[in-house]
């Protein structure tokens, strides 16, 4: 791994997190697609950071930054939702951007480039990342009770349209550090994607914030070790990812709904994944797990009964057969 | 055109206090231009309940608003002494937000979730359930208990009963009951039940942008007072609610 891609690869950790995070706030505020609306506001900045010479980052957060202040201002003052204002915001630079930005230059504005991240790049994206949670992490009440009722929320002393308005900062950092690791076509993916996945095996708030953070870590890491392996762009492969946690995860989700203990259904993944590893490895698959740990990483309330996993056995065998006679870890 | 009973004094319960604790006067709320609220004037006595009732967009929740400081207005909005206002809103559906009942009532930092919890009789076994699996009773308990959580001395109760099945509304009576005779809550009570108006209420509000009627609770039982606030084809029908010896009031 090259120096700039390790630099990436921490970067990555850390704005996946911050995004799987501030994401979760997102799905649950039904913007999902906002995020990635915004992320195409950035290209004129980009576009502009370019041909005169400046950070094109630097660009893209400031034209980021007026997006969620025009859009904070219109939603107070009109009756539009944000999504509309940012629909139009989103077109109209996307059309600015495209119309000023080299050509030669467009494709690392769409799509990134992970190999260019330097040391101070890095330093950036983790100390903003860390600034991102922190401030998430304060506001994350607030923000949850004015989406289940603006008036509970009013009655209690919080201030909507403030929490609101750094809410809408928080995701406008948060794209605008994403797209140095994926650029502005699939940032959006990279705040949502951890986000949906887990809301389907999460069992509360408090878990559904770090299980989507986790999950975020898990597709940007992944996505960008894997990148490095097979020498192609990180931004797809991190996207890919995310989307395979998300597959997994509505699987987990159906199974888990048809349990009495929801926790099975992400023991099942979990063990699944457990199996097939150890049966690449030579080794047999663990004796015994309770369903316990699982229930606890979803938020779930863990049963009484424990489950063994005998439960389970015909069909993990199965995986662990499937994993062994496909030659699959080969390949790789 | 109707024109606004005067306000009478509040009646004043046989052990309570005779304390004002909220004066209104002159009230007036414009949302838009358009006038929801004219010319209220009322005032409440501590440890009482006082019952506001009055069509769909009377501006009962409005005046609620008004309580609570959410909307600006005219007149004076007098308290008397510090209050803490609970809240139980209208309406709180909650779909497809994985929020356990112990993440809802933590956003209130430094509570006693479980005692609130007990208050309105749910045990900690509640605690891991998610908001969104809850029957309307529960769901009606737990906003209870969120609304008396850090200890108010006044409760706004916007129709607690609107969502829920007739076995569950008595219920959250026998707990609102409960909660009123431990400790000295004033509380006000939007409903469209007469009966538990006429039956559990000190004194009643009826609305109708203006004031219809203010007074003693007991006098809703008036046919004529009835058609005057609700118009024609109103009355009473035999309907009763099971709060225990004492009742609701």
């Amino acid at each position: 791994m090259t120096e700039s891609a390790a630099y990436g690869l921490v970067a990555g950790i850390f704005v996946g997190f911050a995004a799987g995070y501030v994401g979760s706030l997102m799905v649950l505020k039904r913007m999902a697609l906002v995020g990635d609306a915004l992320s195409h506001v950035a290209l004129p900045g980009l576009a502009l950071g370019i041909l005169f010479n400046f950070n094109p980052f630097l660009g893209a957060f400031a034209f980021l930054f007026a997006a969620a202040i025009l859009t904070w201002y219109i939603e107070r003052t009109t009756r539009l939702f944000p999504e509309s204002i940012i629909g139009v915001l989103f077109v109209t630079a996307l059309a600015v951007g495209i119309l000023i930005t080299p050509e030669v230059d467009l494709l690392e504005a769409l799509f990134g480039d992970i190999t260019t991240v330097t040391l101070v790049d890095a330093l950036l994206a983790v100390g903003i990342s860390v600034l991102i949670v922190f401030v998430s992490r304060l506001v994350y009440r607030r923000v949850v009770l004015s989406i289940l009722s603006e008036e509970l929320a009013r009655s209690t002393g919080v201030n909507v349209a403030l929490v609101n308005f750094v809410y809408l900062l928080l995701v406008t950092v948060v794209v605008a550090v994403g797209i140095k690791i994926v650029g502005t076509v699939l940032v959006g993916a990279l705040v949502i994607v951890p986000a949906a996945a887990m809301k389907n095996v999460s069992r509360s708030l408090s878990s559904y914030a770090l299980l989507s953070g986790l999950t975020g870590i898990a597709s940007a890491g992944s996505g960008i070790l894997l990148a490095d392996y097979l020498r192609l762009p990180a931004g797809p492969l991190v996207v890919t990812v995310g989307t395979v946690i998300f597959a997994g995860a509505l699987v987990a989700g159906w199974i888990a709904s048809r349990q009495a203990c929801p926790g099975d259904g992400v023991l099942f993944a979990i063990a699944g994944v457990v199996d097939s590893v150890a049966a690449v490895r030579g080794r047999a698959p663990l004796a015994r797990v309770t369903h316990r740990p699982a229930c606890l990483l979803s938020g779930a309330a863990p049963c009484p009964r424990e489950i063994g996993m005998e439960r389970w056995s015909t069909i993990r065998i199965w995986m662990s057969r499937f994993t062994m006679s496909s030659g699959f870890w080969r390949t790789s | 055109m109707v024109v606004a009973t005067p306000p009478s004094p509040s009646p004043t319960r046989e052990t309570g206090a005779a304390e004002d604790l909220l004066r209104v006067a002159n009230l007036g709320v414009r949302l838009d231009r358009v006038p929801i609220l004219e010319d209220v004037n009322f005032h409440v006595r501590r440890g009482t309940t006082l019952a506001i009732v009055g069509p769909n967009g009377a501006g009962k929740t409005t005046l609620f608003r008004v309580l609570l400081g959410l909307v600006p207005h005219t007149g004076t909005v007098e308290w008397s002494g510090p209050v803490r206002i609970g809240y139980v809103p209208q309406s709180f559906v909650v779909t497809d937000v994985p929020i356990t009942v112990r993440d809802f009532l933590g956003f209130k930092s430094g509570a006693n979730v479980e005692e609130s919890l007990a208050a309105v009789g749910l045990g900690g076994a509640a605690l891991p359930k998610r908001l969104d699996v809850l029957s309307g009773g529960e769901m009606q308990r737990v906003l209870i208990a969120w609304a008396v959580l850090d200890r108010p001395n006044v409760l706004l109760f916007d129709e607690p009963t609107a969502m829920v099945d007739i076995g569950s509304q008595d219920m959250l009576y026998e707990t609102l009951n409960r909660l009123e005779k431990n400790s000295n809550i004033t509380v006000f009570l939007i409903t469209h039940d007469i009966h538990v108006v006429s039956q559990y209420s000190d004194a009643v509000l009826a609305l109708n942008r203006t004031v219809r009627f203010f007074g003693a609770s007991s006098r809703l039982s008036e046919p004529d007072l009835l058609m005057e606030i609700f118009g024609s084809g109103s009355g009473l029908a035999e309907h009763k609610h099971d709060f225990g010896a004492r009742g609701f009031r």
